[in-house]
Order: structure tokens, then sequence, then C-alpha cells
């Protein structure tokens, strides 16, 4: 076992101890200012793996700590993440049941008791004080309250790079989930070897490469599934969800370039798919070509290994029972192969799975 | 007339199978195996790797006789082009010459990706061209990096006041007038020497830096390939609705070290 994987072992061991604390829903409030309900079981290693909150069946994913800015979950302890935070996240319990605490345009944190809340204003007491003092809304950025919620006003980026050291809580375990250095007395392991050749890390690149299809062809089932004017409202908001899901992370962007033409637009991958959702079609009919391109992975800088998918899609908007627009796009879907960490009983296993990525899409005919 | 007959056979190479097998696919299905998708796809191709698509594609419909290498090889040219045919022949025979087969690699160095870009600089629409290479480390791993850019606009235009200058009798005061450049620097370019040229890969990352350029979209995309010795190639993508279609080569050249060094410098600004 290599030393990286060791440290790794004891950090999620010390994440076990620490409780079930993290083992709960949570709001994520990511840097791009999206906001995501999730149910979140780990914090650790320089990622939140969480999955969509109310469903059994839907698949993990990860998201790095550079993606986040906070995470505030229903006990009251928030997630600050930070690159210039050891670690690249702390964790603070602000539901003390004593303390409100308000935090201004200013960077000013004002502790104290909430006397009460307009839509316009907050009247807190600072602590130490008598008389209350009125705030006005727009001059807030965030209120922590004391039973644990809270209300969000400014920009997640901007209040976590301000309350990453400000004293708004006690800070949480989570906070020693860094890996800590092995104890004198542990055996010392083998130096770890450098970085293994791709042949070593015993991944089946054969597999992966069929695995890459196959969630590129759940992406089209979700698609189909959204554009179809029959499908229920939320059931088009679910299918969206768990679409999002199959990628690395969502900032993953659709480019669609008509050929001939000379600018192409770019949307985020929920955006596109919402798009889809919205389109004006009584019905609409999406195919994908059953032949596939997948190119070899080829292992990046970061450890994870990136290809690309190349499908064929026909899509046709009906109207009135008659075709109105029809188009044949070619869709190259990068795709990521990444490691995750599954701790099973105590255990960290370190595992692959495939991502879906920013996908090119290249409208080359119009019907 | 030969390199016409030459393409057009290869061409045909690949449509009969495509006409052949209309029925169980679309005319669209069938272009796009045929298609060279992408650089990995021409470089499968090029090396005739038996897994690459269209040859996986022509045997599951029970092609009977596969094409050469050297067939394959000739679908990987522009069919719309004019041709040395003489030359293209010198090209595959030396490629694929019996015991001394030369086959591309991503990881090959010398080769590059041109990307003509759409940018703003201060707010201003500019169009950089730039050069990327693809960088391996020890460990296996690689990425993209921009090697080389043609950014014009990055060079310092002359300043406005021609008379703002460090005057010919300035070494009278041992040029204690130098510091008038420093509080003008819009007319910088009268202080520095005639034939100056910015470095455009420092100045891009300056301006990068800065926000003063900013990113649009790639318009295009163009691959040179150097390594192939005595050889250099260029390809462009080709979105057309038959097989000989995706990443081309569209200009094939002998060139020996000498004009590789003068390509490498002139037309992909690497120094």
């Amino acid at each position: 076992m290599s030393l990286s994987l060791l440290a790794r072992t004891a950090a999620a061991a010390l994440f076990l101890a620490a409780g079930s604390a993290y083992a709960q829903q949570g709001t994520l409030y990511l840097r791009n200012g999206r906001q995501m309900d999730r149910f979140v079981s780990a914090v650790a290693e320089g990622n939140v793996i969480c999955k969509i909150a109310d469903r059994a069946d839907a698949s993990e994913e990860m998201l790095p700590f550079k993606q986040l800015a906070m995470i505030f979950f229903k006990d009251g302890t928030l997630h600050i993440f930070d690159p210039s935070l050891p670690g690249g996240t702390r964790s603070v319990n602000f539901a003390d049941g004593k303390t409100d605490r308000l935090l201004t345009v200013d960077e000013e944190v004002i502790n104290g008791a909430i006397v009460s809340e307009t839509a316009e204003s907050v009247r807190i007491t600072p602590s130490g004080k008598t008389e209350a003092v009125v705030v006005r809304l727009n001059r807030v950025l965030l209120i922590l309250r004391r039973d644990g919620s809270y209300l969000l006003l400014g920009e997640p980026a901007e209040v976590a790079g301000m309350l990453k050291n400000a004293q708004i809580g006690t800070e949480t375990a989570a906070a020693r989930m860094q890996p800590e250095p092995a104890p004198a007395t542990a055996p010392v392991p083998d130096p770890a070897p450098a970085k293994p050749a791709e042949a070593e890390l015993n991944i089946d690149f054969e597999a992966f490469k069929g695995k890459a299809v196959d969630k590129a062809n759940q992406l089209y089932q979700y698609m189909v599934i959204i554009a179809n004017k029959t499908t229920a409202w939320e059931d088009a908001n679910r299918s969206i969800d768990q679409a999002v899901t199959l990628f690395l992370n969502e900032e993953a962007q659709v480019e669609v370039s008509v050929a001939g033409s000379e600018l192409k637009q770019r949307f985020p991958i929920r955006k596109y798919l919402e798009r889809l959702k919205l389109l004006k079609y009584d019905q609409v009919e999406i195919t994908w070509s059953d032949v596939t391109y997948v190119s070899n992975f080829t292992k990046g800088p970061d450890g994870n290994y990136y290809g690309v998918v190349s499908f064929l899609q026909r899509f046709t908007g009906i109207r009135e029972g008659k075709p109105v627009y029809s188009d044949v796009t070619r869709k190259n879907i990068t795709v990521v192969l990444k490691s995750y960490e599954k701790i099973e009983g105590g255990q960290v296993t370190e595992l692959w799975d495939v991502f879906l990525s920013d996908i090119g899409v290249v409208n080359t005919r119009k019907g | 007339m030969k390199h016409v007959l030459m393409l057009a056979g290869a061409v045909a190479l690949l449509a009969a199978p495509l006409l052949l097998s209309a029925q169980r696919y679309t005319w669209e299905e069938q272009v796009f195996a045929f298609e060279v998708k992408h650089l990995d796809e021409f470089v499968e191709r090029f090396n005739y790797d038996p897994e690459t698509l269209v040859l996986r594609h022509l045997r599951s419909q029970s092609q009977k006789q596969l094409p050469s290498r050297e067939e394959l090889i000739l679908t990987l040219f522009n069919g719309q082009q004019e041709w040395d045919a003489a030359m293209i022949n010198r090209f595959i025979a030396r490629v694929t010459q019996p015991g001394a087969e030369i086959r591309l690699n991503l990881r090959d160095p010398d080769w590059y990706a041109e990307l003509a870009c759409r940018m703003t600089y201060r707010g201003k629409p500019v169009r950089p061209v730039l050069i990327l290479t693809l960088e391996h480390q020890p460990d296996g791993a690689a990425k993209w990096v921009i090697r080389g850019v043609r950014a014009p606009f990055l060079q310092p235009a002359p300043g406005p006041d021609t008379a703002r200058h460090l005057n010919p009798i300035a070494h009278g005061t041992d040029f204690m007038s130098l510091g008038t450049l420093f509080t003008d620097p819009q007319n910088l370019r009268n202080y520095l020497y005639g034939g100056y040229r910015a470095d455009e890969l420092s100045a891009f990352a300056e301006a990068v830096r800065n926000g003063a350029l900013v990113h649009q979209q790639v318009d295009e995309v163009t691959y040179h390939l150097l390594q192939i010795p005595g050889w250099m190639m260029v390809l462009r993508k080709y979105y057309r609705n038959e097989s000989n279609s995706g990443w081309l080569i569209d200009t094939l050249l002998p060139a020996g070290p000498e004009e590789k060094s003068r390509y490498r410098s002139e037309q992909l600004q690497i120094r």
C-alpha cells in the first residue's frame, strides 16, 4: 500500500470516527453561483462525495473543493472552502443556541441576538450591548441564526472568502479530516513509488470505453425524456438532475456550432438541458447513431484519464403532427476516467469511474 | 490525371461498402463511420490500427477485402484538391516501407495544433492565433500547452507623440531624461530600438493575466505534423456529406531539417 493510500485510509478512518455529522443533507453553494441540495457522504481529500438527496438510486458524484464555496448542513454545520485554508476547507458549527451572527458588506461579523427580521432589515442586539441596532438587508451578506438556519444574500464565493478566518462558531471535527502525520511508532511503509505506469494501474481501459458509451447513451435517454412534451414537468426536472450526475461536475459546457457559421453558443450542461425542456414543439424525436467512435484514454497531469466519444444525433421537432425542423449533429463528448474512494466498513477502496464532461455539438446539416 | 484517378479510387473504395450497407445504416451513419472524426482517428488510420472504427465497421459488414494500409492512407488525403501523385506515391512508399514503416504517435515530438481564435483585446475584437503542443511528463501524463502566439495587436504601437524620445544629446546630461519614459508609457515604443519585436507569447500571457484579453471561441483548428523525417503535412477538417471527410491531409511537403526549422519559426512562431 502506498504512503498516500495509507494517509487517505487514515483520513477516512478519522472521518468515520468523527461520526455521522456529514452523512446528511446539505445545501452546496458552488463558486459559479449554483446551489444544489445533496446528501453528502464525505468531505475529504480535496473532494466532496454526494448524491441527489431524495433519490436512493442516484449515483454518487464527486465535486472537487475548488468548485465549492460553502456547504450548509441542517444542524448548523458550515463548511467553508478556500484554497488558502489548510487542506482547502474549514468546518464550523454556528448553531450554539445562544448567538445569531450577521456578516456585513464591510466584512464585519456582528454577534448578538436577533430581535426581528423584515424583508428590508434585521434588528439585532449586539453582544455586550443593551440597545438593538437595525441593519438594512442590502448591507448584509449572510445571517447565521442560533438555531442553525441561515439566510445567504451575498455571492457564495465572496462570502466564503470573508468567512475563511472569521470567528463564527465552534470548529468541528471535520477540520481534522485532513490526513494527519503517521505516529512515530507506526511502521514505515516502503517509499511510495514514482507514479505507476498505466499498465501497473490495472485499469481495464477497454471496459471503461464501453462504460463511457453507456453513460453517453444514458444521457441520450434522459434527453429524450426531457425533450418529450408528454413528460410531466417534475419528471423532466428530475431527469435533468439525473442527467447532470453523469457529468464530472456542472461546469461541463456544451458548445454548439453550425458548420459554415461563425459564432458558437456555449451553455453549462444544466442550462443546455433546461433549454431542451423548453423547446416549443408538440413532440420531438431524438435518435443517436449505433456507430460510435471512442478514442483511447490519455492520462492528464491531474491523474485522470481523458478520452472522447463521438455520436451522430438526429433531431426532429414536430408540430401539429408534421416535422417542422430537423437536423443532424455530431456530438463529441469528453469523457473523464477518475479515481474515487469508496468507504465501506471503515475500509477505503480506490475505484475508477467514468464521467461525461464538455460536449462539442457540430450541426452539419439542417433538414 | 493519375492523382485524380488514384484519389477517386480511394474514395470509391470506401464508398462501395457505404452503398452496400445502406439498408442497415442511414447515409449519415455511413458517412459518420468513414469520416475522420478526430486527430486520434487520423493517427489510427495512418497506422493501420486494426481496431480503428472504419476497419471494424467494414469487418462488421462482412467486407471481403479490407483496404491495405497504402489505400487507407490514401483516403486520408483531401480528395477535392489537386495533388502531385508522384509525391504522394513517394510519401506512402516511404511510410509503408517494409521493415522501416513509419507510424504516428500522439507522444511524438514536433507536431502542433494551430487555433484561430476570436477574442477581444481591451474591448475590441481581435483574431489571435495560438500554437499548442502536447507536453508530456515522465509519468505518462500529458497536457496541451500554448507554445506560440501570433497576435500582432500585442506589439507596442509607435507613440502618439513623436516629440517624446531620448534626444540625441541625452548623453550630455548622463541620460537624466530617461525618467520621462516611465511617466509616459503611451510613448514607450519611441524609446525602443527600431527593430524591436515583443515576444508575443509573453505579451499574450501578460494580457491574459491583466484581463485585457478575453477569449470568445476557437474558430478553426489546423494540425501541423513535422515529425516524419523528410516530410511535413498539414491537416484540416472538412465537413461534407461524403466518406472523404473529417480531418484530412490538406498539405504534404517534402521538408528537411532546415525547411522545418524555418516553418516552425515563421509559420508557427516557435522560437
